[in-house]
């Protein structure tokens, strides 16, 4: 094992991995930081240059713009209300009210110590526990992720909302919005009016985009009082100090569990960790109802929880040979592209790479460290442009975003219609995330459930018969209770 | 008040969804159980939404009734009314309907013209008065953008008459 171990040290400290791991951070930091420029877009664009590459240094390229993308997202959820990544519209809950409050520079620091925090933890536990983590996955079938999802949704609803009942209102139109394209299971046309571009469904980046950042464009103009020098909020000089960072180790802690289990779990992705993380971090509050109005306990139990995704998600990856979510798929095809297949078997025929990648995720979490913090300082340059020239230039780059994913205007006039709905939400205080969180989980719920229908021949029974299972329905049940009724109590007072 | 009536258009539209558009939207599945059918999952969501707004209007007139029992038991005061906040609606309107000229005008000139002209416009109407700065913007945004997805992502931007020059 020390052999392997020292082959895999050598492979990993060659400079052009290193370099390359580097670049890759800075590009996913950079582009993640962008309205209308997604992780996955950023390494789809990265992918091809690393056909050229050694397979480590191909490799750490993709994983480094993997971590800086899950950063960067953040930024703007923070800066300008707008997330990069969905799992960033968690952050933004207590970020953007923060940087409001001209605490942006601490909740940037926040948001970049967790993910390290995050990231590291969860690279420690890949390292170790991949064998167990595996094995625990497999134990997920149809039912088991039914079930997990359906408490993931609810939760969501329920922390993203003042009123519960919008949240599930705007939850239940997201898995409405995912159904538009063709069934899953028989191919027919859903709600396509004979569209061609309709039948093929929405994307997620022109719904992301139009639902996020078109609304904040649009109160520019809603609150011009015809001044021309409206200022966005400033980063700030009040950071924050190691001692306060550590003051929130238990939220940072449980964060980067629920990333780590959740992570493993093939196609959940980071989101609903966030938000799950972000939902416990408030109930243990001693203060819940400052969450969404800037309190950093928010925005560092959804940082530490998405990037600990990051890790854990590798290894369905490594040790299965299953992609987790869809950037480790392009990953996935990074690998066998030089001649490598992920799964059990390279544990003993590449056992030196999968050590070199070990040492590199190690080294990501660093990387990003050093290099997020370069950044906030250049941020602040960017946000000193009047809001009039600004924001302006985030509609051309969400127009030029949402064209990009597919090279298809369509996608355009989904992002526009999608930000006036977004802008009608906004009016009548609708929480537009958890309408995100159930168009991106919307597929998966319904495609569990139909396989889950099939395997049982359509006995609901067998939703409930697993200990998994019953498990989070219980979980569901008990969340639902105990949030409908403290709100009950909330309004008698 | 608002809630009642957003509650009664969403109650409205799933009802709608209900009995117009799966039906005529939808091709039902044939055999396999009505779970397995394309028509189940909507359904099902349909059928959630139409409750979740018969409640939210449901709450709504609980506690307008309750205001109003409330106003009736208090002594009634001169209350100084709240100063709203200064706010243009015509000008988030006109940036909502510019966004259909903006759509028609990049199919038509491609999106780096449109693109200039839309940041003009845009700029403008927030209320940007320094010339040199919008055109300087106007200009430079989406050219950088155009030339970063054109070379660098390799997504070929529709150009429009200018696409001769690329």
């Amino acid at each position: 094992m020390i052999n392997d171990v020292l082959a895999g040290l050598t492979l990993f400290i060659d400079p052009f991995s290193l370099i390359a791991l580097a670049f890759g951070v800075l590009i996913g930091v950079f582009i993640g930081a962008i309205p209308g420029m997604s992780t996955v877009m950023a390494i789809s664009i990265v992918l091809p240059f690393t056909f050229t590459l050694e397979p480590i240094a191909g490799i750490l390229l993709l994983l480094g713009v993997y971590k800086g993308g899950m950063y960067g997202g953040s930024i703007s959820a923070i800066l300008i209300n707008t997330p990069g990544t969905p799992a960033a519209s968690c952050t933004m809950l207590d970020g953007y009210p923060m940087a409001k409050q001209g605490r942006a520079r601490a909740a940037l620091e926040m948001s970049l110590y967790a993910s390290c925090f995050g990231d590291m933890i969860s690279n420690i536990v890949l390292i170790l526990c991949a064998a167990w983590l595996a094995s625990f996955a497999l134990d997920f079938g149809p039912p088991e992720l039914f079930a997990l999802v359906v408490f993931a949704l609810i939760i969501v609803a329920g922390v993203a909302a003042q009123q519960i009942v919008k949240g599930f209102i705007a939850m239940t139109l997201g898995l409405g919005l995912a159904t538009i394209g063709r069934d899953l299971i028989t191919g027919t046309e859903r709600f396509a009016f004979g569209n061609v571009d309709l039948s093929g469904g929405l994307s997620l980046v022109p719904v992301l985009i139009g639902l996020f950042a078109l609304p904040e464009v649009f109160q520019i103009y809603r609150e011009r009082h015809g001044a021309p020098k409206i200022q966005l909020a400033q980063i700030g000089r009040q950071g924050m100090g190691l001692k306060s960072f550590l003051s929130h180790w238990r939220t940072l802690l449980r964060g980067s569990v629920f990333g780590v289990i959740l992570g493993v779990i093939p196609g959940l992705g980071p989101t609903p960790a966030a938000f799950l993380s972000y939902g416990s971090a408030r109930r243990k509050s001693k203060d819940p109802d400052s969450f969404g109005k800037g309190n950093i306990d928010g925005v560092a139990a959804a940082e530490s929880a998405n990037s600990a995704v990051g890790g854990s998600s590798m290894v369905p990856l490594l040790a299965l040979g299953i992609p987790g979510d869809v950037i480790s798929a392009v990953i996935l095809g990074a690998f066998m592209i030089h001649g490598l297949q992920p799964g059990p078997l390279m544990f003993q025929s590449n056992i030196d790479i999968i050590y070199a990648l070990f040492f590199g995720l190690i080294a990501g979490a660093l990387l990003l460290f050093l290099i997020g913090k370069s950044t906030i300082p250049l941020l602040s340059r960017v946000l000193n442009l009047r809001s009039s020239l600004l924001l302006p230039m985030v509609l051309v780059l969400c127009v030029f975003g949402s064209f990009a994913v597919n090279k298809s205007m369509f996608d355009v006039l989904v992002m526009f219609s999608m930000g006036v709905f977004g802008y009608i939400m906004v009016a009548y205080d609708f929480p537009r995330a958890p309408l995100l969180i159930g168009f991106v989980l919307g597929p998966l719920l319904e495609n569990n459930l139909r396989q889950s229908l099939l395997m049982s021949q359509g006995d609901w029974a067998f939703f409930f018969q697993s200990p998994i299972s019953l498990l989070f329905w219980s979980f569901t049940l008990i969340y639902l209770a105990v949030s409908v009724t403290s709100r009950y109590r909330k309004s008698r007072n | 008040m608002k809630d009642f009536i957003v509650g009664v258009v969403i109650t409205a539209f799933a009802a709608t969804a209900l009995l117009w558009l799966i039906p005529t939207q939808v091709a039902p599945g044939y055999g396999g159980g009505a779970a397995l059918s394309p028509r189940f999952w909507p359904t099902v969501i349909a059928v959630v939404i139409l409750l979740l707004g018969a409640v939210l209007s449901a709450q709504a007139l609980l506690r307008l009734r309750r205001k109003a029992s409330a106003r009736e038991t208090r002594t009634e005061t001169a209350a100084t009314p709240a100063t709203a906040p200064e706010s243009s609606p015509w000008a988030v309107w006109t940036a909502v309907f510019m966004l259909v000229p903006y759509y028609y005008l990049s199919l038509q000139l491609g999106l780096l013209l449109s693109s200039v002209l839309a940041y003009v416009a845009y700029s403008t109407l927030a209320g940007e008065r320094n010339v040199a700065s919008i055109l300087a913007f106007a200009i430079a945004g989406p050219l950088v953008l155009t030339l970063f997805f054109i070379i660098v992502a390799q997504v070929l931007i529709p150009l429009g008459p200018l696409s001769s020059i690329y």
